[in-house]
């Protein structure tokens, strides 16, 4: 139903989100890169809908970064797939929207909705776009110490970078007892008949949580005492490399600042 | 329709006051569940969390057939709730949503705020108050917690859409009324709720059977009391949950429909019209995205702030039973 | 005399709630530099005796001296550093983002930092020649490669006993053999549960039986193995077609 799924079902993995290279952008300071996106898709939000020219002219810094990634575009294509429910909910709204009507051809479209459509599918696409280019741009361990640098708590990125190692062996664990199932013949089409499939996340549960206790011994038996230890030197955030991240925020901004400038 | 734009709303999908006031909501919430759970958080449960982390995320990629083939997936805020106490359980799935915005472009990164408030804090404490309220009418036994996760999930994800819905109100991207999102989201999601809430229960029983002190919310039961089987089959429970959301669906359609006036009657004394739509979202700032776009405003508000009332209420009333809960922290390994 | 690495005496241990002793009554020394086979059916108690070594468990009853230390409270510090202790499952193991992080852990638990950590990560790396692996995300890794990672993770802390649960598990021959002489040429006192008669043969001149909550046969591996109806009354077995070749001697470390 939204982008996840498909990609992890396909066989994907969540490390092959990665697209590795030696672009200028993939080699850009991780914390610059996550700063850059996270101020770049906010103004992107605020930019008003009837600034099509400042919305178009983001749309367009997104593309540039992926040209200049050389990110392929089957692969953006495919990952933009996790905006396409609410595109379709967007493109509904000329459709169903009240107020004034314009009529093309024999078709009657509401004028606000057609703005709101615009403003939707535009933004949807920019932000996930933006998000594409830096997450195929950055590993995951320096995404993870990125938004370490961007102030998020260390034990919350702690958990998020242990989600991350298991997430693929719990799939590929859920997945392995949905073959054995379908080859014993159950292919259940109601809600009463699942009560198998339900089992078997319950003892994935069971198992995944088993393995974080064995995963806490491990760390017990290598000096672990509660607060988890420094591994690796952060790479430190220049001035210059900000600037560079914030190229396109900063493009965002003066888009903005001349539509509401009175 | 409904269940997409619940989910991983993209950027700019509602306007950015909703955005912002979402923001600083879920952060200050987020923020006392994390200083509830740092003594835990210390010590084991870092590794812990993250490999339910893990399963929450899998959980909600793993496919269970509805009816004739179509199919749902968990959202697995209140069986986290469950399964881990509401304060873990809201952190966890809120990392999860994280994760998906940040390396997934699922779900916008400016659209966190509402995102984070809809799919983790408003289904695992408003999932979590409806447990707690469940285990006080139902037997203290294995089934007792079974049924009671099943509910709590059911109501968590109507919860959820009832959420989406408010901040549709004062802040729609659309001008599609208020109304209809109302009624369509709560529509919809009661019957995702179904789903949600057999699946969650059939989890809760099976982690019950095998390692029941695994399951926060039954962490006040001795393990003799959690020995005896569910005694419930399994369709009359599915049958049983399709005609409680019929009834519910009912209901809830008379009132944003067929009685405006005694609805907004209610609201009016209850004073609700002011003070619900005022204190939750911040006033005056709200105003104008109001009454843009919707039919009938006054009706709309009416529901809203009674929704809101509502919800603020269960969800606080999640987070006061939870702050109370018994034994809630788990023994050590 | 040098001090044995391990002195076990009348240890016995149970689980919280449960009735039955899993080890009851077990004697073992172990001396420096040895390497010693820990065989025994599921459920004999292997994994939990490894366990105690590190003060992961402390004895319930009887004495356990590790490296001159009696296992306890006051010196599981000093334990955690000095023992070793490789998982089962390697996947428990490198839980860190990459194989440098983990291999990084346990010595930046010590206290390392900078270039002093970063030579406890080269040393680990490099002794189970696993330097390529450094920025590999432990999922990716074969099965040979994840149990050569998780032996670096406690390499890089450089342990005085190694104690290794189910090394082999996983492992196709090829990586057995290569694990086998890895582990033959690291030089320190190793402590090895195994359910591989052939693997324990190749790496271990000494070999325990546990049995019953204790250890009940202790001697060259090469004569144990050699004893068919002996190793069967203990819940044991050879491989199919297996027989202790006469002309093969034990490895000597």
């Amino acid at each position: 139903m939204s982008g996840h799924h498909g990609a992890l079902t396909r066989g994907a993995s969540i490390h092959g989100l990665y697209q590795p290279g030696h672009s200028r952008v993939h080699l850009l300071n991780p914390t610059a890169k996550m700063l850059g996106l996270v101020v770049f898709v906010t103004l992107v939000a605020v930019t008003p809908r009837t600034a099509v020219a400042a919305l178009s002219a983001n749309a367009v810094v997104v593309a540039l970064v992926m040209v200049v990634s050389k990110l392929p575009a089957r692969m953006v294509l495919g990952r933009l797939a996790a905006v396409v429910p609410f595109v379709a909910f967007g493109l509904l709204l000329p459709f169903i929207g009240t107020g004034t009507r314009v009529h093309v051809g024999a078709i009657s479209l509401s004028v606000d909705g057609l703005w709101a459509s615009w403003n939707i599918v535009a933004k949807a696409v920019i932000g996930a776009g933006a998000a594409i280019a830096v997450t195929s741009t950055t590993a995951i361990t320096d995404l993870l110490s990125g938004l370490e640098r961007l102030k998020v708590p260390a034990v919350l990125v702690a958990i998020a970078a242990f989600m991350v190692r298991y997430v693929d062996l719990v799939v590929g664990e859920l997945a392995r007892m949905r073959i054995a199932m379908v080859s014993r013949g159950h292919d259940p089409r109601w809600l009463w008949q699942i009560r198998p499939i339900a089992a078997s996340l319950a003892s994935v549960f069971v198992r995944t949580y088993e393995r974080g206790e064995r995963i806490h011994l491990a760390m017990l038996s290598r000096g672990y005492d509660g607060s988890l230890p420094v591994t690796r030197d952060v790479e430190p955030l220049r001035t210059s490399e900000l600037c560079v991240g914030l190229l396109p925020a900063a493009i965002a901004f003066a888009g903005l600042a001349i539509v509401l400038w009175p | 329709m409904g269940v997409i734009v619940a989910m991983h709303a993209p950027d700019g999908f509602l306007d950015p006051s909703v955005a912002v006031v979402t923001a600083i909501l879920s952060l200050a919430i987020l923020g006392d569940c994390l200083s509830k759970c740092s003594g835990e958080l210390q010590d084991h449960q870092i590794p812990l969390a993250g490999v339910s982390a893990a399963f929450i995320f899998s959980a909600q990629m793993f496919n269970f057939p509805v009816a004739a083939g179509t199919t749902g997936h968990l959202l697995g805020g209140a069986l986290a709730a469950v399964l881990l106490g509401p304060y873990l359980g809201s952190l966890v799935v809120a990392i999860v949503v994280v994760v998906q915005a940040f390396l997934f472009a699922d779900g916008g990164i400016s659209a966190l705020g509402y995102n984070l408030l809809n799919m983790a804090i408003v289904p695992a404490f408003g999932g979590w108050a409806m447990f707690v309220l469940a285990r006080k009418v139902l037997p203290a036994n294995r089934s007792g917690v079974v049924v009671a996760a099943g509910l709590a999930s059911a109501a968590s994800v109507v919860a959820a859409s009832v959420a989406f819905s408010i901040e549709w109100l004062f802040g729609a991207s659309a001008p599609v009324p208020f109304d209809t999102v109302f009624s369509a989201m709560v529509g919809v999601h009661a019957l995702i709720g179904i789903g949600e809430g057999v699946v969650s229960a059939m989890v809760v029983a099976g982690v019950l059977a095998s390692r029941p002190d695994l399951v926060a919310g039954a962490s006040d039961l001795e393990l003799s009391q959690l020995e005896n089987p569910a005694p419930i089959g399994l369709r009359a429970f599915v049958l049983g949950g399709v005609l409680l959301a019929a009834v519910l669906g009912a209901v809830v359609s008379q009132f944003a429909f067929d009685d405006p006036d005694g609805l907004e009657r209610v609201a009016i004394d209850n004073g609700f019209m002011d003070s619900a739509a005022n204190h939750w979202f911040g006033g005056s700032l709200f105003a104008d995205y109001a009454t843009r776009g919707i039919g009938n405003e006054r009706l709309s508000l009416a529901v809203a702030g009674l929704a809101g009332a509502a919800l603020a209420l269960v969800v606080a009333y999640g987070m006061f039973a939870a702050a109370r809960w018994p034994r809630l922290q788990r023994g050590s390994v | 005399m040098i001090e044995p690495a391990v002195e076990i005496a009348e240890l016995a241990f149970r689980y919280p709630g449960s009735k039955e002793w899993v080890l009851d009554g077990l004697d073992l020394v172990v001396r420096a530099g040895e390497r010693v086979a820990l065989l025994g059916a599921n459920g004999s108690g292997k994994t939990t005796l490894l366990a105690h070594l590190n003060g992961l468990l402390t004895p319930q009853q009887g004495a356990l001296r590790v490296l001159g230390h009696q296992v306890g409270p006051s010196s599981i510090a000093e334990l955690r550093r000095r023992v070793g202790l490789v998982f089962q499952d390697p996947d428990d193991q490198l839980f860190m983002s990459t194989i440098g992080d983990d291999v990084a852990f346990g010595p930046a638990n010590l206290g390392l930092r900078g270039s002093e950590l970063e030579r406890a990560v080269e040393l680990g790396l490099a002794s189970v020649g696993a330097e390529y692996l450094r920025d590999r995300v432990g999922h990716h890794l074969s099965g040979g490669e994840k149990r050569r990672a998780a032996l670096a993770t406690v390499l890089s802390m450089e342990p005085e006993l190694l104690a290794l649960d189910e090394p082999t598990s996983g492992l196709d021959p090829v990586g057995t053999r290569e694990l086998a002489k890895l582990l033959i040429g690291l030089g320190t006192t190793q402590l090895i549960a195994t359910h591989d008669m052939a693997f324990a043969l190749e790496t271990c001149p000494r070999s325990v039986v546990l049995s019953g909550a204790k250890v009940v046969l202790d001697g060259p591996t090469r004569e144990l193995l050699a004893d068919e109806a002996l190793l069967a009354a203990h819940g044991l077995a050879l491989p199919f077609g297996w027989r202790i070749p006469q002309e093969v001697q034990p490895t000597e470390g």
